[in-house]
């Protein structure tokens, strides 16, 4: 859909689920609702919603570089240890290389 | 020399067309719209040209015969295109987004031709480029070393004749130039008869007429276009 | 669409008429006039226009003449819409050169529409082809679907023939029960069931599909992964998929997910079905659309005229929509720049009105899906009112093309929106168009020229997403990608254009006829021409001539 033409309360509204639904270990949609909410929180002229949009903005984007830190450091760490861990490595591996220890 | 050589190759034959592309197509949808109808008829003159060749038995391998039929298809081709084009010339002129593509006649002919051109370089080296990224290498057990790379630019040189052909010919016909017809049908034929010669790896017997005639008649079509020698000068200088 | 594609249908005379009424209006001056006008339209596009054979022998002049122009127009006024010195002495002359502007406007957006479709159904393709063509699980058939009982195992091409035939019929047959019990709760307005069974089936794609991709992917490139990072992706992806595609999301988003679905749908059906059977099934679904939509009593036909009567969208779960928005002056505005035209109470600040809603036009005005369409049912009345003051969106119908089952009933469709409520404001407006003409009988003789039906075509401001069922785009990849399977791709790239020269064909007819069209079968019926020919004759000669170098 797009927002540009919703009233503002909508905005909010829609802005504030995507970032309570991100708490459920979905960083992904906390992307999402930076990348599309981002001009209504500091490109558009400012209207009374704004602030809590932009706090919204906000909250999601520290959300979804926490979730990127995180996940970079295990793949890391996973990737690096993997055939030194043995057995408990493998035991949760989705995918083992054929060919590579 | 497997993947370098791959999009190296890739780069020599459709760079140029592919900048074309993007700087003077992408940005207009009719004009991708006649490009993918040339290329269609390209498709269905080969295919005209395949099925004489296929039921043609006993001149299966005589490369030869097949070639000049499906050049004179081609032309056949270029020519129902051409009639197409100017005959919904009216509904173009509604329809396009800037006029410009039916107020200089030559953008047609560009467009149109560059879709021939880009079909054709793209049917006769695509299965070449797979196999060039795949694990074989050219040359290791006999064979020349340089089939790839002349292939590329063979092909390169096609899509630009293809090109200026369509300039020429689209002109010609506006203007019952006859002679420019029979130049158009005369060196393509000149120059795919020549790539007959590429079986013996002849290459600089076929590379080098190949690329003048390209020149020729990249010239020609400049000509023809409405450029002049002051107005090339004035392009380069950037005047 | 359709609207669309009328207009350019009737552009041709429209505009000639226009040009001529301009023309003779003008007297005089009438070709300098016309050169005078067209300029300050493309003035922004001057800057690389080289050669002009047409009127100009050498570029130089053809240089020259540009400059003039520029200056020609600054001198004319400000408005860009006039004509020039020409409308100078009497108001009315501006009136023939705007319409024609604003036609061709209007008019290029036909084109580009077909580029919009295009471009995801090419990138549907290409997500097929490429992973058929690097993840080789997508390439063998081991298993089959429940829906497949003969597995085309034996050698003998007839009994390969009769299994294939016979797959296919069990498939069409489960199809076309899916279709109609889809029907049948449409008509009782089992909305509840539908969106779970549309929910159920996107959510197998988006998790169990999605999963046994990744792990293909992962395994064709070696990659090792561990169980939590892949739940976790799984976890984020499929979310976020569900919330765009059932719920709300940015456009470019949900239609990145469409695509993924379709691609991932076509998939399945390239690895599932038999070789044969997957053929077949090509051909019998194409038919079988072809009864759906254009038959008096066809499922599809009834799908969609029910959605209109009920003035709703078909489920964003079943359609791509591009949603192109856009806003034109069609002739027929009352809200014209003309002092005389008193007909329509708003007509007095057209021309801003005129400006504004060209300036909005890059900005997509209602969303897809059901908030749009019951907002612009409850405004409907107060609408008239509204697009004067802003963009507001007035649906004209869309293209309304098809819908298809495949073994999980996904169902795609075309929507036609809001098109029957449209026929009385239509009523309205015509007689307003007519009052606008008695009062300004000069511009009357070009009104002429445009049939009645066509006037409704020509209304103002616009705004049309073009939507393509899902299962167009499955079928179309699932064509490429089994052409491509065979390692030749001489014969994808023929499918390819064959396929985009079908689609074409489509449009184009949609715009002859206006009604509710199949889009699979032209696309499929060339595809499979070209793909069998393509590999059967032209691909053995095309081989000869590579392999000695020969170019034609």
């Amino acid at each position: 859909m797009d927002i540009s033409k919703a009233p503002n309360s909508r905005k909010l509204q829609l802005c504030r689920t995507y970032l309570m639904t991100g708490f459920a270990f979905l960083p992904f949609v906390w992307a999402v609702n930076v990348c599309w909410f981002f001009d209504e929180a500091f490109r558009k002229p400012a209207y009374p919603e704004q602030n809590q949009i932009k706090r919204y903005v906000i909250y999601s984007a520290i959300g979804t570089l926490l979730w990127a830190i995180a996940l970079t450091t295990w793949i890391i760490i996973f990737q690096t240890n993997r055939a030194a861990w043995g057995a408990t490595a493998d035991s949760i591996s989705f995918i083992i290389p054929l060919g590579s220890p | 020399m497997t993947l370098p050589e791959f999009f190296g190759c890739t780069l020599v034959a459709f760079g140029p067309p592919f900048s074309l592309f993007v700087f003077t197509i992408a940005n207009d949808p009719v004009r991708i719209i006649i490009l993918i109808a040339a290329a269609f008829f390209w498709l269905l003159s080969l295919l005209l040209s395949s099925l004489l060749w296929f039921a043609v038995v006993p001149l299966r391998d005589v490369l030869a015969f097949g070639v000049v039929f499906s050049v004179l298809f081609q032309e056949c081709f270029r020519y129902i295109i051409y009639r197409i084009l100017r005959s919904t010339e009216q509904g173009l002129h509604a329809v396009a987004e800037d006029t410009r593509v039916t107020e200089n006649k030559h953008i047609l002919a560009y467009v149109s031709g560059l879709g021939f051109g880009i079909i054709s370089g793209m049917f006769a080296l695509v299965n070449v480029l797979a196999d060039m990224a795949g694990p074989g290498t050219m040359g290791l057990k006999g064979g020349t070393e340089i089939f790839f790379i002349t292939s590329a630019a063979q092909a390169l040189a096609i899509i630009l004749l293809h090109t200026f052909w369509s300039i020429i010919f689209f002109n010609a016909f506006d203007t019952n130039n006859y002679g420019h017809i029979a130049y158009v049908v005369g060196s393509h034929l000149f120059v795919s008869l020549l790539t007959l010669l590429n079986a013996d790896a002849l290459y600089w017997a076929t590379l080098l007429p190949n690329y003048i005639v390209m020149i020729l008649t990249g010239v020609l079509a400049f000509k023809v276009a409405g450029g002049s020698a002051r107005s090339a000068k004035r392009f380069i200088m950037c005047q | 669409m359709d609207a669309h594609v009328s207009a350019s249908t009737s552009s041709a005379s429209v505009s000639g008429a226009a040009a001529a009424a301009a023309a003779h209006e003008d007297g005089n001056m009438s070709g300098a006039s016309e050169r005078l006008e067209r300029p300050p339209r493309r003035q922004k596009q001057q800057r690389n226009n080289y050669g002009s054979s047409g009127e100009g022998d050498s570029p130089d002049g053809a240089v020259l003449t540009v400059p003039s122009v520029v200056i020609r127009d600054s001198t004319a006024g400000p408005s860009r819409l006039s004509g020039g010195g020409a409308g100078g002495s009497r108001d009315g002359a501006a009136g023939p050169s705007q319409q024609e502007i604003e036609e061709e406007q209007g008019l290029k957006y036909g084109a580009q529409h077909v580029i919009k479709l295009f471009v995801p159904v090419s990138l549907c393709m290409l997500v097929v082809v490429a992973t058929i063509n690097s993840i080789s699980f997508y390439n063998s058939t081991d298993v089959y679907l429940l829906y497949t009982p003969f597995h085309e195992l034996s050698p003998e091409p007839s009994v390969k023939f009769w299994n294939a035939l016979a797959n296919s019929l069990i498939l069409m047959s489960v199809v076309v029960l899916m279709t109609i019990l889809l029907i049948v709760l449409y008509k009782k307005r089992c909305y509840r069931v539908i969106h779970g069974w549309l929910i159920l089936s996107s959510f197998m794609l988006l998790f169990i599909f999605t999963y046994l991709y990744l792990e293909e992917l992962l395994r064709a490139y070696n990659i090792p992964m561990d169980y939590p990072t892949a739940v976790f992706i799984m976890w984020n992806f499929g979310v976020a998929g569900m919330m765009a595609i059932h719920w709300q999301g940015p456009l470019r988003l949900q239609q990145g997910y469409l695509i993924f679905v379709a691609a991932l749908m076509a998939l399945v059906f390239i690895k599932y079905l038999p070789e044969w059977t997957a053929w077949a099934v090509l051909a019998a679904i194409s038919i079988w659309d072809l009864v759906a939509v254009l038959s008096p009593r066809g499922p599809l036909r009834i799908l969609v005229e029910t959605a209109q009567e009920r003035n709703e969208q078909i489920f964003p779960a079943l359609i791509y929509s591009s949603t192109v928005i856009y806003t034109f002056m069609g002739t027929h505005t009352p809200e014209q720049p003309l002092p005389t035209s008193s007909s329509s109470p708003s007509s007095s600040n057209s021309t801003e009105t005129t400006r504004t809603t060209q300036n909005s036009l890059p900005s997509p005005d209602t969303a897809p899906g059901t908030s749009s369409g019951s907002r612009s049912g409850n405004s409907r009345h107060g609408q008239r009112q509204q697009e004067q003051n802003q963009a507001a969106a007035e649906g004209m119908p869309l293209v309304t093309f098809k819908n298809n089952l495949h073994g999980n009933a996904e169902a795609a469709g075309f929507t036609q929106e809001w098109s029957e409520n449209l026929s009385d404001r239509v009523a309205r407006r015509q007689i307003e168009v007519q009052s606008t003409q008695s009062t300004n009988a000069r511009r009357s003789n070009e009104y002429r020229t445009v049939p009645a039906p066509n006037q409704p075509q020509m209304e103002a401001q616009e705004e049309r997403g073009i939507k393509l069922g899902l299962g167009d785009f499955i079928f179309y990849s699932v064509l490429v990608g089994k052409a491509s399977s065979y390692g030749d791709w001489t014969t994808t790239i023929a499918c390819f254009v064959a396929i985009l020269i079908g689609l074409c064909l489509t449009l184009l007819l949609l715009a002859i006829w206006r009604k509710a069209l199949p889009a699979l079968p032209i696309s499929i019926t060339f595809g499979l021409i070209f793909c069998f020919a393509t590999s059967a004759v032209v691909k053995p000669f095309m081989e000869n001539l590579s392999a000695k170098q020969v170019f034609i």
